[in-house]
């Protein structure tokens, strides 16, 4: 309905490029890699939000468990100021 | 028997010896419970992310062995009364269960195909993987 309203524009929604780094990578993600882990927090500490780097749902969720457990043990922030 | 990995920040005030000694104690710890160490991964001195017992550095040592998992309890308590360590995380080592898993349930819930569900097992977590990896590319 929205596409076609003004004047026979259309919007097609284009099919998103899938580039989930961890796709691409395989593997299970490692708690103990911090250097990867550190590119999906922010400067606060907090966990991105997979909008934003574009990391598939699956990978998502094997990163949250990765980065909780590096935090675990001192090698990635809980909060960072 | 399961695989498990498991992550030691000790004290950075430690020298090489004593970090030795506590690595072999609990080495020697899991033999006697009657696991299999397959290997050590020995950090070097880092600092934490944030202060653990007022601690801002640490040596972190990382053990992958098989254990049964009625004796990871009395492993973790051992761990827990060693004083140079700081913080301990253990986990089933992700890769090494999953080969795990394949035999098992085979055996104890479908016993009446054994043999076929075995390669279906196989065959399908293969594909999955497949799947995974297509449109990603």
């Amino acid at each position: 309905m929205r596409t076609e309203r003004d004047s026979g524009k259309r919007f097609f929604r284009r099919s998103r490029k899938k580039n989930c780094i961890f796709c691409v990578e395989k593997g299970p993600i490692d708690y103990k890699d911090i250097n990867r882990l550190g590119r999906f927090i922010s400067e606060r500490g907090k966990i991105i939000p997979k909008r934003v780097t574009s990391v598939c749902a699956k990978h998502q969720r094997e990163l949250s468990i990765a980065i909780k457990r590096a935090r675990e043990i001192g090698l990635l922030p809980y909060s960072l100021d | 028997m399961n695989q498990y990995e498991l992550g030691m920040v000790l004290r950075s005030t430690l020298n090489e010896e004593e970090v030795n000694q506590v690595v072999e104690n609990v080495k020697s710890r899991i033999a006697e419970l009657g696991g299999e160490c397959t290997g050590t991964n020995l950090w070097k001195k880092r600092r934490l992310a944030y202060p653990i017992n007022k601690q801002t550095e640490g040596i972190y040592v990382f053990l992958n062995f098989s254990l049964s998992p009625q004796s990871v309890k009395e492993l973790v308590r051992t761990i827990q009364f060693i004083d140079s360590v700081l913080r301990h995380i253990l986990i089933k080592d992700e890769k090494k269960k999953t080969a795990a898993k394949e035999k098992k349930p085979v055996e104890t819930t479908e016993i009446e195909a054994s043999p076929e569900p075995q390669s279906d097992g196989l065959e399908a977590s293969d594909s999955e993987s497949n799947d995974e990896q297509t449109p990603s590319e």
